[in-house]
């Protein structure tokens, strides 16, 4: 016993949180249930980047998709539907389109899994700087001009939902 | 890890006298004795009010969805507490070492509005859902601000640790006030900008932990008690706890970015090594003594300033809410993260 591995572990036990979540969003009928579901999926793949030594990956996952994305998708469906009290049920009608896309994935599966994926050895050449300086460095030097366009592009993105949210307000004063 | 062990029972502690300040500090505010009756001056109205609470019977409605109703509670006290778990306390008694630090902090506390969602959800009553879906909105839109606040914090000290953070507003080693000490070497007077990016970072505090101004989620007058107006009994304790959890969490966040976290503010004035004498020396039991004793009672006045806006303002309404968190207060802390940028540059 005295050689457990605890990062293999705990590797298997947040993937297999992940599988479960992502069974459970299958099966279940209630689709927030399956949303909160999702923030298990997402927690269990956040909880590996850790695992596999991306803490800022990690990190980011958390507040990118469970405290950005899911929380607006939640929003989303909980101001659309029961206000009319109707009940939120999945159901299983669209099943041409299912197999199709489990086929492809299955083709894409096939050829990923002859791929060799070695584990991670702990023998990583040492840095002066930690991972994350690591990421701000690079971010700053080598991936410059991707981060400037990432954020004027955002910045284009605000600015034009501003835009087309502030238009029809206009109109509707005059 | 240390200082978590630290900050459970603290916790617990501050929420049952940081009830009874409340109710203390609104009296006071409005010309009344407030709680007299249980104890000397009140002392102990708030014990008495939590064992009425553990003997409330635990009502989950009929219609409720039980598993979401019962995991919120949870899951808005554990995200909210395992932001304290970077905190550090004192020099020698750190939090988690966790490299990303305050980014971890305003990651996992995000995760409460998950919480939120469950509960004013599982409730499956109109009041309820209405309360959740204002706190989410506004919750979603105040941590913009706060985010951009603590980047300026993070540019200026280039560190993403609170631990380094505090260290480096001990003794000033750069920029204009080179080797001042106690009130001097705090991020506040060293950058004196920051004190437009505090207020910034305070008021988005308030929308964070839904407090008024900003307690619209909760809103007695018209949602009776918002996301949590089914719970009763413990559960609702449980959810009081994370916010006032989330009131001494962003208090000690906001004394440790601003106000010289555990560090005296008493400078070294010629032979009157004030500092010293109110630090002790490195590594030894005085100096953990003293950090936490600075870093806790300037948290305590912080806490008293929320108390003291909650009592003095009436609350903002909707649009108010939304206006001031997307029309002032994103522009100008982007604006202050703009000059952050440019003072560590020029002036360092």
């Amino acid at each position: 016993m005295g050689n457990i591995d605890f990062n293999i572990l705990a590797f298997y036990f947040f993937a297999g949180m992940s599988v479960f979540g992502a069974l459970m969003i299958l099966f279940t009928k209630n689709i927030v249930h399956a949303i909160f579901m999702l923030v298990l999926v997402f927690f269990g793949v956040a909880a590996i980047y850790i695992v596999s030594n991306a803490e800022f990956v990690g990190i980011t996952q958390i507040l990118v998709y469970i405290g950005g994305l899911l929380i607006l998708m939640t929003f989303g469906l909980m101001l659309s539907q029961r206000v009319d009290g109707s009940k939120l049920l999945s159901g299983n009608k669209l099943i041409i389109p299912a197999v199709l896309l489990t086929g492809a994935l299955g083709m894409i599966f096939y050829r990923l899994f002859q791929a060799p994926f070695p584990l991670f050895s702990a023998s990583v050449k040492k840095s002066a700087f930690t991972i994350t300086e690591t990421i701000g460095i690079k971010l700053m030097s080598d991936h410059l001009l991707m981060l400037e366009l990432t954020a004027v592009f955002l910045l284009m993105a605000l600015v034009g939902a501003a835009y087309i949210a502030g238009r029809g307000l206009k109109k509707q004063k005059r | 890890m240390v200082a978590f062990l630290f900050y459970l029972p603290f916790l617990l502690v501050f929420v049952i006298f940081a009830v009874y300040a409340e109710r203390k500090v609104s009296a006071f505010m409005q010309d009344r004795l407030g709680p007299m009756v249980v104890g000397k001056y009140g002392l102990l109205q708030t014990l008495a009010d939590v064992l009425k609470m553990m003997q409330k019977e635990d009502i989950i409605s009929f219609n409720a969805d039980k598993i979401l109703f019962i995991l919120a509670p949870l899951i808005i006290f554990v995200s909210i507490f395992t932001g304290f778990a970077v905190l550090p306390l004192s020099e020698g008694v750190t939090g988690s070492e966790a490299e990303t630090g305050i980014y971890f902090l305003m990651a996992v506390i995000s995760l409460d509005v998950i919480g939120i969602l469950m509960a004013g959800w599982g409730s499956n009553s109109k009041f309820s859902i209405f309360g959740a879906l204002r706190s989410v909105a506004q919750i979603v839109s105040y941590e913009i601000p706060m985010g951009l606040c603590i980047l300026c914090v993070v540019m200026l000290s280039q560190s993403l640790s609170l631990q380094e953070i505090s260290i480096q507003q001990t003794v000033s080693l750069s920029g204009w006030n080179e080797g001042w000490t106690g009130i001097g070497a705090w991020y506040i007077v060293k950058y004196p900008f920051l004190i437009v990016v505090f207020v910034i970072y305070f008021i988005s505090s308030l929308a964070e932990s839904n407090r008024t101004p900003f307690d619209l989620p909760e809103s007695e007058s018209e949602l009776i008690g918002g996301f949590h107006t089914e719970y009763s009994g413990f559960r609702w304790a449980v959810i009081m706890l994370a916010e006032y959890g989330m009131m001494l969490l962003t208090a000690l966040v906001a004394v440790i970015m601003f106000f010289g976290s555990w560090n005296t503010f008493l400078p070294n004035v010629g032979l009157m090594k004030l500092a010293d004498w109110t630090s002790g020396s490195s590594g030894t039991l005085s100096a953990q003594l003293w950090g936490g004793f600075w870093l806790i009672s300037k948290a305590m006045l912080i806490v008293f300033v929320q108390m003291w806006v909650r009592w003095t303002y009436p609350r903002v309404r909707v649009d108010q809410m939304m206006k001031l968190s997307w029309k002032y207060l994103t522009p100008i802390s982007l604006l202050m993260v703009f000059l952050s940028g440019i003072w560590k540059l020029w002036i360092g």
